[in-house]
């Protein structure tokens, strides 16, 4: 016998599919991100007759067939929970033992399909036909035209059913869901007849499938849910290309390549803007709060450092608004100031070690690291009365600098999905320089009432992102980025850190993320801040 | 004196001729203006019945349905929508979805129109939503048009639709219901409403107000019933006027003479045309519901609706003096597309009301 050895291929990614019989093309597939080298496999559930008008039922749960379906996946428990933000010890070990970030999974829902043909199709058959309200190949017949508005309502209020049914998706933390167009429909009449019973010419049903496609387009983006629309890839002068054609409802699994070219752009745009870990992120604050109380250092600064009567009254309105601004002479600017811009806006080709696969690190573009020095000079002023006091007191304890990274672009609306950090991180901004006229940052609240915090430059403004979105910036100097700080509450076992990312993003995990990626300061090395979260159950 | 000296001529008027027998002696609800008159024709549950005018319009087709007469309807939408969706979308409201026509020249447009002898400069009105509105029926469905294509595609549908319906019909029951009209200065389109009352923008250097007398009346109504004779011979029409008084008068007058005024002109341009049309016959709608002296009854709190009883009281008489022979038999109320017999009317005149409640309130607000 020879023994071989065996060379382990990298832990491909899960992408689940879920929905009508239009999840079926996607069982299976195995595939490549060309630009990241990473490999997915996609799973599916295949949820008979799943209909956007069936997927919740009168009482706001789902229905059997997906509860089912989310259940075989693996991506909920009998409970109706999310399994992915188990915090139990055993699962987060699984996780860390597996390398892989706790991070959504992401799935693509193919739903509609079932609604467009029952409730629009079926209507239309061979008796009448729409104008839509913009340009298409598709010509007009003679049949008489009903008023479009029907179909708009009827998708409008489908469509909004199945946005609405995406809603307790997310509230269990199922957040990373794309939804997938409807196909192309068949050109074939007799496969239409025979299935349907009835006859919708071509130009009228690839007409309504547009306008129901244009409608799911809206609607996801309304919702800021991706939608994946594999029209332009599978069809040609607007008509589906025989390649694709199977059965006369779905499409033949060559265009299953691309939904997941799409996917893949996605999962690129999206690189720099999740939260990974947001359990671990919350455990590791729920952490820091129990050591805090036991921590005998913040005691002795709470002691030493005299108040100023300006500080308590800011920390009051902290505590009433969620946000606070503080300056000091600008001492943050001093110390913020000497960063070279020009220099770290530069961008580098840089392998991160801590996406996807540790093994084999994508490649991305990210800005130059600012120097170690303008690092500890920020960490200085950051970590010394009385900016240390302000923010001590807005996270209950001292804090950690997971992230202070640089935005030239303004607020993104990556960087403003303030409601979905994990509980307890604290966002802050500090402006580097602002207009003559006057700066300010607009929050809104839960209640969507706004906030503005005039700013100048130098000011640190410190925010509750689970209670607060900010919405706009004005009067800041194009050519002066802003700084963005992610804080949480410092546990023992770490040091005291200020860690430079070169992205808006978090690091992938508060318990071991890389430090050979990170500007640290202290320099660190990963080593040093690996912590098995294990470890917290007996500490 | 002599004994051949002739009597006076009303001593043989029939009894009908006579107020006191014909409305002073009787009840209210039993004076019959058409009693001891023979209509110039008949209609029976085989005549196919097309219906247009102003809202009081409405109240015919619903009981023609009723007792189940045959109202054409050319335009009779999806077979798959509810009943609510069918009003709103004015299927079936009259016999094509042409909304509300109020006066003659209207009618004689609309029919112009159908023929591809008169195309209106004005073709579509842009909401705020990004709909557009027909400026000849702004309240023909719900939220406009999607687009210029789509309205432009229904409007050429439903004028052959109207085509196709004066050509096929019989008799045209048409009830005059305004002379008071906003006509375009470009090509003296009528709109059913004032421009920007509430659709459309109003603009003095673009509309006009008109007040039809009764001569530009019977003009009118003479060149539509030319066309008619040209299209279908054997039409006959039926016309009547609207007992439904006006919402506002642009006269500088108080309204109600104002709206005496303007009926008095539709009902004198009606008497003049059926003079001289024997296939034109009148029907005196007006005359029951504001001159049988039941107004508490006949009108509604804001003494401008009409009750169900007036409508009642119009109806009976129309089926008595127009199908004597035909036994009215209610439809089966529990049947699908069962039509009652009173509902209350889609009327284009009330946004003019909804307009000024608004003006109102910004006026009081200001």
């Amino acid at each position: 016998m020879i023994k071989s050895p065996i060379q382990p291929m990298p832990v491909p990614r899960h992408v689940y599919v879920i929905g009508d019989s239009h999840c079926l093309p996607f069982k299976d597939t195995m595939f490549q991100d060309p630009t990241s080298g990473q490999s997915f496999i996609t799973k599916i559930a295949y949820c008979s007759g799943l209909s956007a008008n069936s997927i919740l039922d009168s009482k706001g749960n789902y229905c059997d067939t997906f509860q089912e379906g989310l259940r075989n996946l693996g991506l909920m428990d009998k409970d109706g929970k999310a399994l992915y933000l188990a915090s139990d010890p055993n699962s987060l070990a699984a996780t860390f033992a597996a390398g892989l970030p706790q991070s959504p999974p992401t799935i693509i829902l193919t739903c509609t399909e079932i609604d467009f043909r029952a409730l629009v199709l079926s209507r239309l058959k061979n008796d009448h036909d729409i104008i839509l309200p913009f340009e298409t190949v598709y010509p007009n017949s003679n049949k008489p035209i009903i008023p479009l508005n029907f179909i708009l309502d009827i998708a409008e209020s489908t469509i909004g059913n199945l946005i609405k049914g995406l809603k307790p998706l997310a509230d269990k933390g199922l957040s990373q869901v794309l939804v997938h167009c409807i196909p192309p429909p068949t050109l074939n009449d007799e496969l239409f007849v025979n299935i349907n019973n009835y006859l919708c010419p071509i130009p009228v049903r690839y007409k309504a499938a547009t306008l129901w496609n244009h409608i799911m387009r809206k609607k996801c983006a309304e919702a800021g849910i991706p939608f994946i629309d594999l029209w332009p890839d599978v069809t040609e002068n607007g008509y589906l290309l025989p390649r694709y054609e199977l059965d006369g409802v779905h499409l033949s699994r060559h265009s299953v390549k691309h939904s997941l070219e799409y996917f893949t752009g996605y999962i690129h745009s999206q690189r720099f803007a999740s939260v990974f870990n947001h359990v671990r992120y919350q455990l590791a604050n729920e952490h820091g709060v129990s050591n805090n109380k036991e921590s005998s250092l913040l005691q002795t600064l709470r002691n030493l450092v005299k108040q100023p009567d300006e500080s308590q009254l800011l920390l009051k309105a902290f505590k009433k608004q969620g946000v606070v601004h503080f300056d000091d002479d600008s001492m943050i600017l001093k110390a913020v100031g000497k960063l070279d811009q020009q220099e770290v806006l530069r961008e580098i080709n840089h392998s991160f070690d801590w996406r996807y696969d540790p093994q084999h690190a994508p490649e991305a573009f990210i800005t130059q690291p600012p120097s170690d020095q303008w690092l500890e000079s920020v960490y200085n002023t950051l970590y010394a009365e009385p900016f240390h006091h302000v923010l001590s007191e807005c996270l209950g304890g001292d804090p950690i600098f997971y992230s202070l990274s640089i935005s030239t672009q303004g607020l993104t609306s990556q960087s403003t999905a303030e409601f979905s950090y994990p509980k307890g991180i604290m966002r802050a901004i500090i402006a580097m320089q602002t207009q003559t006229e006057g700066a300010s940052l607009l929050f809104k609240d839960a209640q969507d009432r706004e906030i503005s915090v005039a700013q100048r430059a130098g000011t640190l403004t410190v925010f509750d992102p689970n209670r607060l979105k900010l919405v706009s910036q004005t009067g800041f100097s194009p050519d002066a980025p802003l700084l963005h700080l992610v804080m949480g509450l410092r546990h023992k076992n770490h040091p005291r850190l200020l860690a430079w990312s070169p992205t808006p993003a978090f690091p992938v995990d508060p318990f071991q993320f890389s430090t050979t990626e990170l500007n640290t300061y202290p320099k660190m090395t990963a080593g040093e801040f690996s912590v098995n979260p294990r470890f917290y159950e007996h500490s | 004196m002599s004994e051949n000296t002739e009597k006076c001529p009303y001593h043989f008027v029939a009894p009908t001729a006579r107020w006191r027998h014909a409305v002073a002696e009787l009840p209210a609800h039993e004076i019959d203006p058409h009693s001891g008159e023979t209509a110039p024709f008949h209609i029976t549950s085989q005549t196919k019945i097309m219906t247009a005018g102003s809202c009081f319009a409405q109240h015919l087709s619903n009981a023609l349905l009723h007792y189940g007469f045959d109202y054409v309807n050319a335009e009779p939408g999806p077979s798959w929508l509810t009943t609510e969706e069918r009003k709103g979308y004015n299927y079936g409201t009259f016999s094509a979805r042409y909304g509300n026509i109020y006066t003659p020249r209207q009618l004689l447009q609309l029919a112009q129109r159908s023929l591809n002898l008169f195309e209106p400069q004005e073709s579509a009105w842009a909401t705020t939503e990004a709909n557009f509105l027909d400026p000849f029926r702004p309240n023909i469905q719900p939220r406009g048009f999607s687009s210029v294509a789509e309205l432009s595609a229904d409007r050429a549908s439903h004028l052959q639709a109207v085509k196709d319906l004066l050509q096929n019909m019989d008799v045209l029951i048409f009830t005059l219901g305004l002379t008071e009209s906003w006509l375009s200065k470009v090509d003296g389109a009528v709109f059913p409403l004032c421009p920007g009352c509430p659709h459309g923008t109003f603009d003095s250097n673009q509309y006009e107000f008109h007040n039809f007398n009764v001569q530009e009346m019977v003009d009118d109504l003479s060149q539509f019933l030319k066309l008619l004779a040209e299209l279908n011979p054997s039409a006959k029409v039926i016309l009547t006027v609207s007992p439904v008084p006006l919402i506002a008068t642009m006269e500088k007058k108080h309204v109600l003479p104002a709206t005496v005024a303007s009926k008095s002109a539709l009902r004198a341009a009606a008497d003049e045309i059926c003079r001289k049309h024997a296939n034109v016959a009148y029907f005196a709608s007006y005359e029951i519901v504001q001159h049988t002296f039941m107004a508490h009854e006949y009108f509604a709190a804001d003494r401008r609706s009409v009750t169900p009883d007036a409508v009642d009281h119009v109806m009976q008489t129309f089926f008595r003096f127009f199908a004597p022979q035909e036994k009215l038999i209610k439809r089966d109320p529990h049947a699908t597309h069962s039509q009652p017999i009173f509902v209350n009317p889609i009327c284009d005149e009330e946004q003019l009301a909804a307009a000024l409640g608004q003006a109102r309130t910004a006026k009081s607000e200001g």
